[in-house]
């Protein structure tokens, strides 16, 4: 698959630079052949084990090296591989268009990793599908694998409207009971909202043997807080007002932070789900191909 | 603590700058939209008390570095008190302030006050050292050679003169000093009385010290003496030669005071005063304008329907030598005339010149407190005349409102009969018998209101049996009157001007005061007031000498009496004393009659006749304003008179004591003066000063401040 070139959020010479792949770390379960791990064992790809001969095994698959070595007979067997169903979560929520003076919005950023993302999934067949969420799923995709599909998932992504939210935790629940595959969850957001309840959301995809890779998205502004003076801070989400000079409060305020951020850490380590902090003011590219490349390694 | 630079206060202002801000500043105008303010919130409610706190140490800090910096260029200092003798240091340069004005001729210890401060100044005096004199009365200042011969000579030719104190040249010579000579501290010694008269112009040269840097010492060195009066003159020359002792002129030039009291009807500016001296007669032309004032000034408008009275100050010009000098601590003074108010007459039984010129100069203290000062004066509201008792017949006894008769031996039947007439007159006689005066012939006298029984007392030795002390009668006085003024009137120890004062506040209660009062010491005064006729008698039938002032002789025991029954029986209580502000009918008339310049004062006489009196000088050197018949010592002070304007100065030979304010012309109220707010030393004291820079400390407090505000500002941003 060929980038054409015309998507605001993926950049030719970068879908061209897409080398290499993505692939999921826990098993999953897709329609035809491809390259991830299936539940389901076969022999035709990968060698998973071996195990002891049983009456009623077919004698080609007897390892006649083992044999030799130990006059035992046993049966070698290979792992099979699958498509894979991938979920792009993107939070909509109004927090997300912050951005700090010349850097992208948190937003932006978001859909420059999912359009990546999405391109890179679809050329190495799998199924990609997409959730626009706030307090509620606002747009849904199913996933789909063929190319045109990912025409689909640009445009939803250059028409987001973003709105002021309450709670984001409710949306991730509804998707867990909808989706019925297992499959990747890629969830795009900066969290905003009850701890607890998004760990619990987190936990149900976690339930329902998804696997989970979370962009937790900042801008740098939001952990150095570098303001001068005193200012007028007003939410985008609410149009609360406070009035404070940020260097006053700077140490607790990143405390509090750290909390916020170690809470998705311990999480992740609990539930094994892939966690990754961003910062908008790091390239995208760069941030996506390190993901990837651990992910790789980790399956190696 | 001063400062040497006070303008530098006005930038304290600059204080409201900080509070501004900190009031005002704190409010961007825009906002600031933020993704989620959810963590700003929680870690503002945890910090929002310690900003608070923090917010105003700051801004304290910052009040703080302002108000001591602006201290700093103030150039703050403190006078500090030092204990430490003198003591040879390089580079240290001593400057001896000589105060040789006339008062330093006061006498201590048979010792003149500048040789005392020549004394002391050579004790401390090290040649090795740099040492500068000034001699404030010569206007001279010179630096002292290290040879110990020229020290002496040269400090011994200080002499005090006749001149006041006048800074304005001693400031220039001293500033030139203590601007050119190489020197790391100059060490000042003012070596003075601190008269009040000249602390104005001690102040100055003070300022010129206090305001130098370099001086490191100032220190006070206070010489007090008995200023020479006539009164004491006469008590110590008694004590000496127990015999007729008045002052003897020399051969030296002295001031004349004159006191004239005059309607101002001219132009007074040359006011020619004619003198008797010896015989010969001249003529003195004297240039108002050029007297200047000395202890207080008041201007007062010229108001030509009033009467005033004008006292002027004459310094005999060198071309009138031939005049005796006057003994050397001397002073001499002479009173023209005063306004009367009340005319009383003092009969004398002493034919000792001494004794009779005491009991008259104590009789008018008595009768004018106020007006009168230690020197004694007959300038108030109350004009005395005395004569010997062999005399007195021969007088208009009506011109007076009271006469006392004192110490007199015995009365003839003529001098009775005049008495009686007098007394018939509605007048009233105060009789002191003493202790050569007939007990029978007083008996007989037809107007005597009783007998005299009791042995009359010997004063110098009876009285110190009953063991009556001045606490005694501090302690009563203080149960009936406001403490302060009492304490204030009696720290004087004129124990007069109590009762003075205490008639003049209430004559009610204190009439009855002094009854009580001296009802409770039967032993001090025993007298009888009666009515003779339409008269008055009263008479004293004790007397004794209270132990509570040497310088308050037999006589002066009924001093404050004196006065109380000079205004009480006088008959003129309310109508003229209490009036006397508003209808000044007795008062003496002046006429500068240029045709005839000898004639001088018109005195008039209750009963409105006028008599001319010339000026005279006695011979024996006590000056007073004399008639055939009356004789009227006394002193007063300056009156200098500059277009419609009088400008009065008043003369007092006490140093503690300031006159404040003229109620009338002719009475100066007294006030003591408030030692703390002066630098003046205590008598006998050495008081040394100096000046303590501050600037340091300043300094060091504003590092401080800064270092505080330093690290409180640096933590917060290391915090940012």
């Amino acid at each position: 698959m060929q980038n054409t070139g015309k998507h605001k959020f993926l950049s030719p010479k970068f879908a061209n630079s897409l080398n290499i792949r993505f692939v999921a770390k826990q098993v999953v379960e897709g329609a035809v052949s491809g390259f991830h791990k299936s539940p389901f064992r076969g022999f035709n790809v990968e060698f998973s084990e071996h195990r002891q001969y049983m009456p009623g095994d077919e004698i080609k698959n007897i390892d006649w090296k083992i044999f030799a070595k130990t006059e035992k007979y046993y049966i070698k067997q290979y792992e099979e591989e699958t498509d894979l169903r991938a979920y792009l979560l993107l939070d909509t929520s109004t927090s997300m268009t912050f951005s700090s003076p010349e850097m992208v919005s948190k937003l932006d950023y978001a859909c420059y990793l999912a359009a990546s993302l999405a391109y890179l999934l679809l050329k190495q067949g799998d199924s990609i599908g997409m959730v626009l969420f706030n307090d509620k799923i606002t747009d849904y995709l199913p996933p789909r694998g063929t190319p045109s599909h990912c025409n689909l998932i640009f445009d939803k992504l250059e028409s987001i409207k973003p709105e002021p939210v309450t709670g984001i935790a409710d949306s991730f629940h509804e998707l867990a009971d909808r989706i019925k595959r297992r499959g990747v969850v890629f969830i795009f957001s900066d969290f905003y909202d009850d701890v607890d309840k998004i760990t619990n959301a987190i936990r149900h995809f976690r339930h329902k043997k998804h696997e989970v890779v979370v962009f937790h998205l900042f801008d740098p502004i939001e952990k150095n807080l570098n303001i001068k003076g005193d200012t007028l801070f007003v939410d985008l989400e609410t149009n609360e007002e406070i009035l404070l000079n940020p260097s006053d409060i700077l140490s607790i305020y990143q405390k509090e932070r750290e909390n916020f951020v170690n809470k998705f850490k311990e999480l992740a380590n609990e539930v094994r789900i892939d966690y990754n902090e961003v910062f908008v003011d790091e390239p995208y590219e760069f941030v996506l191909q390190k993901i990837l490349k651990k992910r790789l390694k980790g399956r190696l | 603590m001063g400062l040497l630079f006070p303008i530098y206060l006005s930038g304290l202002l600059l204080i409201t700058i900080p509070i501004i801000i900190h009031l005002f500043f704190r409010l961007r105008k825009e906002p600031y939209y933020f993704s989620s303010i959810r963590f700003l919130k929680i870690s503002f409610q945890r910090r929002n008390k310690s900003l608070k706190l923090y917010n105003l140490l700051l801004l304290l800090l910052r009040i703080l570095f302002i108000i001591f910096l602006f201290l700093l260029l103030s150039r703050p200092y403190i006078r500090v008190k030092k204990t430490s003798g003198s003591e040879a240091h390089s580079g240290i340069v001593n400057i001896y302030v000589f105060d040789t004005s006339f008062s330093m001729n006061a006498v201590f210890n048979g010792k003149k006050l500048y040789e005392h401060s020549k004394e002391s100044a050579l004790k401390t005096i090290i040649p090795a050292e740099r040492n500068y004199i000034v001699d404030t009365g010569a206007n001279e200042s010179r630096w002292l050679s290290s040879d110990n011969a020229e020290i002496n000579r040269d400090i011994n030719s200080i002499k005090a003169g006749y001149s006041t104190l006048k800074s304005h040249n001693i400031i220039a010579s001293l500033t030139k000093v203590l601007e050119d000579t190489d020197a790391s501290e100059f060490q000042v010694r003012i070596l003075s009385d601190f008269q009040k008269n000249n602390s104005d112009e001690m102040n100055k040269i003070l300022k010129v010290f206090e305001k130098n840097r370099r001086v490191s010492k100032i220190k006070l060195i206070k010489l007090t003496g008995s200023i020479p009066t006539l009164p004491n003159v006469f008590i110590e020359n008694a004590k000496i030669k127990g015999e007729d002792v008045r002052p003897i002129f020399r051969d030296r030039e002295y001031e004349l005071d004159i006191l004239i009291n005059n309607r101002c009807e001219k132009d007074f500016r040359s006011l020619p005063i004619s003198i008797d001296i010896n015989g010969k007669s001249s003529t003195l032309k004297i240039d108002l304008p050029k007297f200047s004032t000395r202890l207080f000034t008041k201007k007062i408008r010229f108001d030509l329907e009033g009467y005033y009275k004008i006292a002027v100050k004459v310094m005999i010009p060198e071309k009138f030598q031939h005049f005796n000098r006057i003994q050397e601590d001397d002073v001499f003074r002479k009173v023209l005339s005063v306004k009367p108010k009340i005319y009383a007459l003092l009969v004398t039984g002493s034919d000792y010149e001494a004794a009779y010129r005491q009991e008259s100069f104590y009789l008018n203290l008595a009768l004018n407190p106020y007006t009168s000062n230690s020197i004694g004066g007959n300038t108030g509201d109350i004009i005395t005349a005395r004569t010997y008792f062999r005399r007195f017949s021969g007088l208009d006894l009506k011109n007076f409102d009271i006469i006392y008769f004192l110490n007199v031996p015995f009365f003839t039947l003529d001098e009775q009969k005049k008495i009686v007439e007098y007394l018939k007159s509605g007048k009233c006689i105060v009789m002191i018998p003493g202790e050569k005066s007939d007990k029978d012939n007083y008996n007989k006298l037809p107007f005597m209101p009783g007998k005299i029984t009791r042995m009359i007392l010997d004063p110098g030795t009876e009285g110190v049996k009953f063991n009556i002390h001045i606490n005694d009668i501090k302690n009563r006085l203080f149960r009936l009157f406001p403490q302060d003024r009492i304490k204030t009137y009696f720290s004087e120890l004129f124990y007069y001007r109590c009762i003075k004062f205490a008639i003049d506040f209430d004559k009610q209660a204190a009439t009855e005061t002094i009854m009580n009062f001296e009802s409770s010491l039967p032993f001090m005064i025993d007298y009888s007031p009666a009515e003779y006729n339409r008269g008055r008698v009263v008479v004293f039938t004790s007397q004794m000498l209270l132990d509570w002032s040497p310088n308050f002789p037999v006589s002066n025991t009924f001093a404050p009496f004196f006065h109380y029954f000079t205004v009480l029986y006088s008959n003129r209580l309310d109508d003229e004393i209490c009036k006397r502000k508003i209808n000044m009918k007795y008062s003496s008339d002046f006429h500068n009659n240029k045709s005839n310049e000898k004639t001088i004062v018109n005195l008039v006489y209750p009963d409105k006749t006028k008599k001319e009196l010339p000026i005279k000088v006695a011979k024996n050197g006590i000056s007073y304003f004399e008639t055939d018949k009356l004789s009227i010592p006394g002193f007063y002070s300056i009156i200098k008179i500059e277009d419609k304007t009088i400008e009065t100065s008043y003369f007092s030979t006490n140093p503690d004591y300031v006159i404040e304010s003229i109620t009338d012309y002719s009475e100066p109220s007294i006030k003591k003066l408030d030692r703390k707010t002066k630098f003046m030393p205590t008598t006998g004291s050495e008081v040394e000063m100096k000046n303590k820079d501050l600037t340091q400390i300043f300094i060091f407090i504003l590092a401080l401040i800064f270092i505080f505000e330093f690290f409180l500002t640096a933590n917060s941003y290391r915090n940012a």
